[in-house]
């Protein structure tokens, strides 16, 4: 029996999207066999991060509407064994799933799968509802901004009245040199307030800029801070002890210098 | 006789006057009473009643109409003691007293009261949630930005109050809010708002705010 994984933030573009991708894609890579899926019915998107948009050819609300079988309306990643995307889809809206046809579609999946990622849309509304109906663990999303911060805190809330209790946080597009300078919010005012474990901090890198925009998560690219990241919180995920996160910012600082040198050398 | 029937709710600064007039027995007083509360909806809801004008209830009609007006209409009845100022007569409703022109409109009763019902609430509460009591409230754990809090006593925060905290809804102006870190978004007392300066002090020290001089002043208690 798998672990149904909800991805959520409140408030939009902090990564959601990117997380899921690159997760789904670490966890594929360490040999778990992993579905995400797009609960972000009108505006999907996980499928053009992961690269697989022209392949779609059914989507959630076939599955849901029992249109298809859930098996194919499931895309197999060819790059990652073990990876799978059940796409949302884009002429529909949120109200054209349940969420009880959720809680079948992700109890049904976790039979299968060792994973099931919920990549969830921004709101808190009956797509936030959905994406979280079926879930059985949350990871909330959120970047060093105050109004980021605060969304993350009223998701939390609705987490925990959704019984989904102890939910973890990942900090995306944290700017060490900003944060040094005093001029961003640093992990520990985060954590002040949300009150929550963290699971991963993720630096802001122009790679994964790029891969994103390619299509290809950037968690297998060795070279990249953002890559790094992403394999340390995956590892973490299946609950492995990785090394403390404050020194995976020092590590990640200590690389760019070391970058520097090397380049003036 | 039976033209001018009325009750009526009249705001002062310690809580709402029950004024009635041209009644003729407790049961029509309370019908009206009931009537009023009803089509002012939640206006009046954890609204405090201070006393009575206008009609002298004994003691059975009190409890009545105590329980009437907690128990269904959710507010809080500190008094209902008549307080008109040309016909005090407290203590022996059928005695005539000497009238007092300057009787204070507050029942000592009132001070004792608002410290018999307190809520305690265990864990952060979060954006986007609201804590409402007729009492005291205290919080074990933090209140964060977008969170509210309203008391009709004082309000304690063992931890941060980063939200927004009322106490002494909606007009006691004796109440105070305390927490350990003191970094309130906006604060209200009584009928008082405020709302901490612009450049950013980071409390260290427990605070307390109360009502001074018509002004909330904050103050470490420690």
């Amino acid at each position: 029996m798998g672990e149904v994984i909800v991805i959520t933030s409140g408030k939009g573009g902090v990564g959601k999207t990117t997380t899921t991708a690159n997760l789904g894609a670490g966890l594929a890579l360490e040999g778990k066999k992993v579905v995400v899926i797009d609960a972000d019915i009108g505006l999907r998107n996980l499928d053009v991060v992961l690269g697989l948009e022209n392949r779609i050819v059914y989507d959630i609300v076939d599955v849901v509407s029992k249109t298809c079988e859930p098996k194919k309306a499931l895309i197999k990643d060819r790059r990652f064994d073990g990876l799978f995307l059940l796409p949302a889809a884009q002429t529909r809206d949120k109200d054209a799933v349940t969420e009880a046809q959720m809680v079948e579609l992700c109890n049904s999946l976790k039979e299968e799968f060792d994973f099931v990622l919920v990549d969830c849309p921004a709101g808190i509304e009956q797509g936030f509802k959905n994406a979280i109906a079926g879930a059985d663990r949350a990871i909330v999303v959120t970047t060093p901004e105050i109004s980021a911060v605060r969304d993350a805190d009223r998701i939390i809330g609705l987490l925990e009245a959704h019984d989904l209790r102890d939910p973890e946080l990942i900090v995306n597009r944290i700017r060490i040199d900003m944060v040094k300078r005093g001029d961003m919010m640093n992990i520990s005012d985060m954590t002040d307030i949300l009150n929550i474990d963290i699971i991963g901090i993720v630096p802001d890198d122009e790679q994964i800029v790029i891969s994103t925009n390619r299509g290809e998560p950037a968690v297998k690219e060795m070279e990249s801070m953002s890559g790094k990241a992403y394999r340390n919180i995956t590892k973490r995920v299946i609950g492995e002890e990785i090394p403390f996160l404050e020194l995976e910012i020092q590590e990640g600082f200590m690389d760019k210098v070391m970058k520097i040198f090397s380049f003036r050398r | 006789m039976v033209a001018n029937r009325k009750v009526d709710f009249k705001g002062t600064k310690d809580g709402f006057l029950i004024h009635i007039s041209g009644f003729g027995t407790f049961e029509e007083i309370v019908e009206a009473i009931k009537v009023k509360l009803e089509t002012a909806d939640s206006f009046f809801k954890s609204a405090e009643i201070v006393g009575v004008d206008g009609f002298n209830f004994n003691i059975r009609e009190k409890k009545i109409l105590k329980h009437i007006i907690e128990k269904q209409y959710g507010l809080s009845v500190v008094s209902l003691e008549m307080v008109s100022r040309t016909s005090a007569t407290p203590a022996t409703p059928a005695a005539p007293v000497a009238t007092m022109p300057k009787k204070p409109l507050v029942s000592p009763a009132r001070k004792l009261s608002k410290n018999d019902d307190t809520k305690f609430i265990k864990g952060t509460i979060r954006s986007g949630r609201r804590e409402e009591h007729s009492g005291n409230i205290v919080v074990l754990g933090d209140v964060n930005p977008g969170a509210e809090l309203i008391a009709g006593g004082n309000i304690v925060v063992m931890g941060a109050l980063r939200g927004v905290a009322h106490a002494g809804y909606p007009n006691n102006s004796d109440a105070f809010v305390a927490s350990l870190v003191f970094n309130p978004v906006q604060l209200r007392i009584g009928e008082i708002i405020t709302r901490p300066p612009e450049e950013e002090v980071m409390p260290e020290d427990p605070e307390i705010a109360y009502i001074k001089n018509g002004m909330i002043v904050i103050e470490p208690y420690l």
